[in-house]
């Protein structure tokens, strides 16, 4: 039999080999059921959904809305999340805290996470009037009196806040480029400081009639720039994701790529080769995104721009917004700082935003950043009988 | 020495050669061993964790208004080799705001979603079609 010693002295089934068996039998076993019983960890998920659903709400187009700095504001209705998975030891916890930034500071770059230099109204009168004397990048801003320039200045900060175009640097520097700040510029289809197309007009609250539209556009400095800010950012909106310049004069600029603020400046100017009334080519409208980015550096140089390491220089707007478990807020800052990341510990994500808001008090258009702290401890649960 | 010879001299003693037997009945052994493996770790309760948390993921990602169509032809093949109804493999439960995918008779893992939406979910053919509304 198999169990009996063959001829050779050994046995083939021996009681060892019932135990190696159900040795490898247990160890699978128990393999199997670590594996079933293992949470698939969504935590950060969660985490990261619920920031981006309470950013979604709070904000329009990169503005505060309204509704949220009043203190009566509730975050669970607007935002529709249900009140009730955010009482007692709840496992979720949320925290927004609206900071208004240092006047010296203009923005905050989440990629290199740090502060961003001026460019309020004050640098944009500094570098305006340092134009009137000097060429930046081969262009001066020919406004011819104080108070003309701070105008354009204030007019410059308006549209770009409004427009959700982040450096009001960038839009003068355009102007630049396209008037020298000299209001009645006209080039025989564009007008004014943004040198606006005619073919705007009906758009953008301008009348039909090219006659009278030309006359606004170049009686009415706020709303050229206005509108100069409105196509800037279309063409961001449109063109931020990259398009080749194959429609340039020529052959090397048909190669370039552009893409962010660089092929919303593109799209401004055009993506094609224009040409002059006897028919040339006007060549150097393909150098034109190049010069209004130098100009545009140079002119961060002017304003005295750079990068800052004070990111705590704030200050709040309003008191913070908080819901769920108030003992994660902790927890967070002790897994942030000892890094430690233990199934106890909450899963925490942070999320900041430069967002603008509108000052009844001073009734201005602010510069603010919100700051979202989330944190999810929301396993779910494996339940043996259900009804 | 031929197959033959082998199978007649073994014949002989009586017996298949018991080495074979020995190894056959080792590859049965951890065929089956094999076999549970793979069928627990691609059961049911894996599937019903899985499924629950993506569908609440995807309600608190989901806007009002929205529909989305999940592909549950898996659970639905799991839960009838467990004899369970199609229907009652997933239970959205708007008060609690909780998901609860069962795919056999023995209990089934529930997830939570903090959206406050009124959702409501049928299904279509394999599919279940779930409609985040107001």
């Amino acid at each position: 039999m198999l169990f009996d010693e063959k001829k050779g002295g050994e046995k083939v089934f021996s009681i060892w080999w019932f135990f190696i068996i159900g040795l490898v039998a247990v160890v699978i076993a128990i393999g199997v059921y670590v594996y079933a019983s293992a949470e698939a960890d969504a935590r950060a998920v969660e985490a990261d959904i619920l920031g981006d659903k309470i950013k979604e709400c709070i904000l329009d187009s990169g503005f505060l809305k309204k509704d949220v700095l009043n203190e009566g504001f509730d975050v669970f209705e607007e935002c529709g999340i249900n009140k009730g998975l955010f009482e007692g030891e709840s496992d979720f916890y949320f925290r927004i805290s609206f900071l208004q930034e240092n006047p010296s500071l203009t923005g905050y770059s989440s990629k290199d996470n740090k502060w961003l230099e001026i460019t309020g109204i004050a640098s944009l009168k500094k570098v305006i009037n340092y134009a009137r004397e000097n060429s930046i990048r081969e262009r001066k801003c020919s406004c011819n009196s104080d108070e003309k320039c701070n105008s354009y200045a204030e007019y410059i900060f308006k549209a770009a806040a409004e427009n959700g175009i982040p450096d009001p640097l960038l839009l003068l520097s355009i102007m630049m480029q396209e008037s020298g700040c000299i209001e009645t510029a006209f080039s025989g289809s564009s007008t004014g400081l943004m040198q606006i197309n005619l073919i705007h007009c009906g758009n953008f609250g301008l009348p039909t009639d090219r006659e009278k539209c030309m006359q606004e556009l170049i009686e009415n400095p706020e709303k050229n720039i206005a509108i100069g800010a409105k196509i800037l950012k279309k063409s961001y909106d449109k063109y931020k994701n990259g398009r080749k310049f194959s429609g340039a004069c020529t052959d090397e600029y048909k190669e370039r790529f552009y893409s962010g603020w660089d092929a919303a400046v593109r799209g401004y100017n055009g993506w094609g080769c224009g040409e002059d009334s006897n028919g040339n080519k006007i060549v150097k409208q393909d150098f034109y995104v190049e010069e209004v980015m130098e100009r545009h550096q140079k002119m961060k140089e002017v304003a005295g721009g750079g990068i800052s390491e004070s990111p705590e220089a704030v200050s709040k707007i309003r008191g913070d917004v908080k819901g769920g478990n108030l003992l994660f807020e902790k927890e967070c800052m002790i897994a942030e700082s000892d890094s430690i990341r233990t199934d106890s510990f909450p899963k925490c994500t942070m999320k900041r935003e430069p967002v603008l808001y509108y000052d009844s008090g001073s009734k201005e258009v602010k510069r603010a950043i919100i700051e979202i702290l989330i944190a999810s401890n929301n396993y779910g649960k494996r339940v043996s009988v259900l009804k | 020495m031929s197959f033959k010879e082998f199978y007649r001299r073994k014949k002989s003693e009586g017996l298949v050669h018991p080495t074979v037997i020995f190894v056959l009945l080792n590859l049965i052994v951890f065929s089956i061993l094999g076999g549970f493996a793979a069928h627990a770790s691609s059961g049911a309760a894996v599937y019903e964790q899985a499924y629950s948390k993506q569908i609440a993921l995807m309600i608190d990602n989901a806007q009002p208004g929205m529909q989305i169509i999940f592909n549950f032809e898996k659970p639905i093949a799991i839960a009838e080799e467990n004899n369970l109804k199609k229907e009652r493999i997933i239970e959205i439960d708007n008060e609690k705001k909780e998901v609860v995918v069962r795919m056999s008779g023995k209990g089934g893992y529930i997830s939570r979603f903090f959206s406050d939406y009124d959702v409501k979910y049928y299904f279509s053919k394999n599919n279940l079609v779930i409609f985040i509304g107001q």
